[in-house]
């Protein structure tokens, strides 16, 4: 019992296990006729350590938060940190046109929905 | 068996207790408000040696949207954020949630009232508080 305590006291101490290594970013998604606007909490990450990348039909945010323990820890809360997540993309988005922007610690995604999906009338003619 | 749960709870509560062993900094060194709500921002704080640094990580915060105040060695983080969709958006995913934080934390030793200085940037929030003279490690030289 005792070990078991002093095992469990040793791993709540190492900077290692303390923290998870992966955060899944909480995202929002809004909508409007013209497209999507995707924004994730990524507090830390710089710009250089973040990509944003689409492929088959999938867009992927990973990041990276660097660490920089300065002087001796009075409180630790937080350490290094990943963030990863991944959405199926709809296939009205023009990936071309897809921009980000990192503010505040929140990662702003735009996704306009591409030409030919917006609501169009068409005409029948007679046969 | 409720008796042995009970057990395992009691002794993870210990365990609890002796997480941060640092300087005497327990978690009961915060004064108030951390009674394990997920809206209380995560916080680091280093000692520098001339100076303490609170880390909080605060993503999405304006500089607005925050205030700090000292009394004392007790610093107070209040912080709120309102998300929600852009006008003329509508939501199809809300994760992100609204905040209403105030922190408080009590440092180790006295700081220079005057001295203190906050910055915001990438999502945290970090204030700089120069220790107190009488505070500062003095090396005494032998005679």
């Amino acid at each position: 019992m005792a070990a078991t305590v002093a095992n469990k006291n040793r791993e709540t101490h190492s900077t290692i296990s303390r923290y998870p290594r992966f955060r899944t970013p909480p995202v929002d998604i809004y909508e409007d006729d013209d497209g999507f606007l995707l924004q994730a909490d990524m507090p830390g990450v710089k710009k250089e350590d973040l990509s944003v990348t689409v492929e088959n039909g999938t867009l992927s945010l990973t990041g990276r938060r660097a660490f920089d323990s300065c002087g001796t820890i009075c409180f630790e809360e937080f350490g290094p940190l990943g963030y990863r997540r991944s959405f199926s993309l709809p296939q009205s988005i023009d990936t071309a046109k897809v921009t980000a922007k990192l503010q505040a610690g929140v990662l702003h995604l735009s996704l306009p929905k591409s030409e030919t999906v917006k609501s169009r009338v068409i005409e029948i003619s007679h046969g | 068996m409720f008796a042995r749960v009970h057990d395992f709870d009691r002794m993870f509560g210990a365990l609890d207790l002796i997480r941060h062993p640092a300087g005497g900094f327990l978690p009961g060194g915060i004064v108030a408000n951390r009674s394990g709500e997920p809206e209380s921002p995560l916080t680091n704080i280093y000692d520098k040696g001339d100076s303490f640094e609170v880390k909080v990580e605060v993503a999405g915060l304006d500089k607005s949207d925050l205030a700090i105040s000292l009394q004392g060695d007790v610093l107070q983080i209040q912080g709120k954020l309102v998300c929600g969709p852009p006008e003329g958006f509508e939501v199809q995913r809300q994760e992100r949630k609204n905040l209403n934080f105030s922190r408080q934390y009590r440092l180790p030793a006295d700081v220079n009232l005057d001295g203190v200085q906050a910055t915001l940037a990438e999502g945290f929030l970090v204030v700089n508080l120069p220790k107190a003279e009488a505070a500062r490690v003095k090396e005494i030289t032998i005679n």
